[in-house]
């Protein structure tokens, strides 16, 4: 059913709200932008607009959705959220790693997303060796003395500290799962280029293992 | 990979065993059968329609590899789902399990899990449902529908485990493609050929018969042909597969292209049946009149599905392993 802009928008701020490290709240908030796509601007300029006002945790938190965003994007054919992730790639990496206090705990989570976006060809080479450089550099900076986390001024509160640890957990756990996915495209070009590649030659190990199943073979027969 | 071995009841009182009444029935895995075994099996399942049953089959293969292509799983898992779907209904009749989509999705799950691919059953099923349901409304994890399809497959995930003997060792032929292939110093065109026709294999009972670096080989033979490279290099004992069994790869794998071409990978690009009926006829030429029969193994029946209700079953993966273990009580 058709929600006006307005509307539209409160309802989407409260999903990227709730966001957490589950895939489900992605999805949920995926689906969400992909049935309003005709509101994909205003929508879309909600995720921007939240990337500057949420904490450092909700950012990380945000920068995973846009992963899954775009994923489901490409697979229902509606490309636009990825053409404005992919312009403002730099940008929304400026907000998720800021040249602020405490910034250095999003950086190795920052990599790992852009890694993602370019391992399923959700970016190109390009896009990911500019975008990678600015995150260098800005890694660089808040490395630096000023930026740590000091004991004066306010950190991060207990709980939020223990529910980073968690979802950090969850995301860690979702990307062992997901290390086997065969990436968009021809998938059985893309398995048998690999295979070819990276398959090791005919050793003496692999005449064992045909032996052995010679021998697995021959006790069918009994 | 199943078969019932006998209902031996075990040596050992209680008293004597601290652990209790020894288990009543041992099912042995079988990672191979025996053509005999096949066709026994298949003559004990009732009332079967033979090109009827074939058609499920391919439909609940396509079925595997379109879910399966949708969640972008490797080949291997695809592959596995296959070959434990075949297995499946060579030990359990389609009257008991009518439903092969229920069955197909089961196996796609377990494979899953066997080779390292996991998904969610609910994501599989949701993948299914989108497959079947192209542009159709949202449905999400929590859907009754869902839930209603997983309470069953989770039932019948039980048979499927228990039909494989709990065994998940499956070989793919695939690494032997490329370890071959580059041993022959083949062109990859040649290799990449090889490679679709061993999805076709999948989709043959060959898995359950012949080990992989066989069905490899025999890959690259029909892709030499096809591709008009020059074959005498291949000699398969150099490969550690026995010349009968090469024979016997081919020509499974040529009259499987004979009979079913359109439903088989290589039709995009091969569309006469009668070039594999040439290669046949070439291979039958140079193989002679003598074909070596194989050993026709034990008699082998259809699963129990009730048997863990009557007797605690014990699943043994080889007889070796038993007899090491038992002597040890």
């Amino acid at each position: 059913m058709p929600l006006d802009a307005f509307e539209a928008r409160l309802t989407f701020i409260e999903y990227l709200r709730r966001l957490n490290a589950s895939i489900q709240s992605a999805t949920k908030c995926a689906q969400f932008a992909l049935r309003y796509q005709d509101l994909s601007e205003d929508l879309y300029s909600c995720i921007l607009e939240e990337l500057d006002k949420t904490s450092l945790n909700a950012r990380i938190n945000i920068l995973y959705f846009l992963e899954t965003l775009c994923e489901n994007s490409i697979r229902t054919g509606f490309e636009d959220y990825v053409d404005m992730v992919t312009r403002d790639l730099s940008e929304i990496l400026d907000k998720v790693v800021p040249p602020a206090q405490g910034a250095l705990a999003n950086v190795a989570l920052a990599r790992k997303a852009l890694d993602n976006l370019k391992r399923k060809s959700i970016i190109t080479s390009e896009n990911y060796e500019s975008a990678e450089a600015m995150l260098s550099e800005r890694e660089k900076l808040v490395s630096q003395e000023e930026f740590q986390m000091k004991k004066e001024l306010p950190s991060f509160s207990k709980e939020e500290i223990l529910r980073r640890m968690e979802e950090d957990r969850e995301r860690h756990k979702r990307m062992r799962e997901n290390i086997w996915v065969i990436p968009p495209g021809d998938a059985m070009q893309i398995e048998f280029e690999n295979a070819w590649e990276t398959t090791s030659s005919l050793d003496e190990d692999d005449y064992d293992m045909m032996r052995e199943e010679n021998a697995i073979l021959e006790q069918a027969s009994r | 990979m199943s078969a019932h071995a006998s209902t031996t009841p075990r040596s050992g009182s209680p008293a004597s065993n601290p652990q209790g009444p020894l288990p009543a029935i041992i099912q042995l895995s079988r990672p191979y059968l025996t053509p005999n075994q096949i066709l026994a099996l298949e003559r004990q399942v009732a009332d079967t329609n033979g090109s009827r049953d074939q058609q499920l089959k391919f439909q609940a293969f396509s079925i595997i590899l379109a879910t399966g292509s949708y969640l972008r799983f490797p080949i291997r898992t695809m592959g596995t789902a296959m070959i434990i779907f075949q297995r499946f209904y060579l030990f359990n009749s389609m009257q008991d399990f009518p439903s092969t989509l229920d069955t197909a999705l089961a196996c796609l799950f377990v494979a899953s899990k066997t080779e390292d691919t996991l998904k969610k059953l609910k994501e599989i099923l949701v993948a299914s449902y989108y497959i079947k349901h192209p542009g159709g409304p949202d449905i999400s994890m929590d859907s009754p529908v869902i839930e209603d399809q997983r309470r069953r497959l989770i039932s019948l995930e039980r048979h499927v485990l228990e039909t494989i003997s709990f065994d998940f060792r499956v070989k793919h032929p695939q690494p032997y493609i490329v370890k071959f292939a580059k041993r022959l110093r083949c062109p990859v065109s040649m290799a990449e050929t090889a490679w679709q026709i061993a999805l076709d294999s999948y989709r043959t009972i060959l898995p359950l018969k012949s080990t992989p670096h066989a069905i490899a080989l025999g890959c690259l033979y029909i892709a030499a042909c096809l591709l008009e490279v020059d074959i005498s290099v291949i000699k398969p004992e150099q490969f550690c597969v026995p010349l009968r069994e090469f024979e016997n790869v081919v020509l499974e794998m040529l009259e499987f292209y004979i009979d079913w071409l359109p439903q088989t990978t290589l039709f995009a690009r091969y569309t006469d049946p009668a070039t594999f009926m040439s290669m046949r006829i070439d291979l039958n030429k140079r193989l002679g009149k003598y074909i070596e029969q194989r050993a026709p193994g034990t008699h082998l029946q259809l699963r129990d599905y009730a048997m863990s209700d009557k007797g605690t079953v014990r699943y043994v993966l080889n007889w070796e392993r038993e007899r090491i273990e038992r002597e040890s009580y």
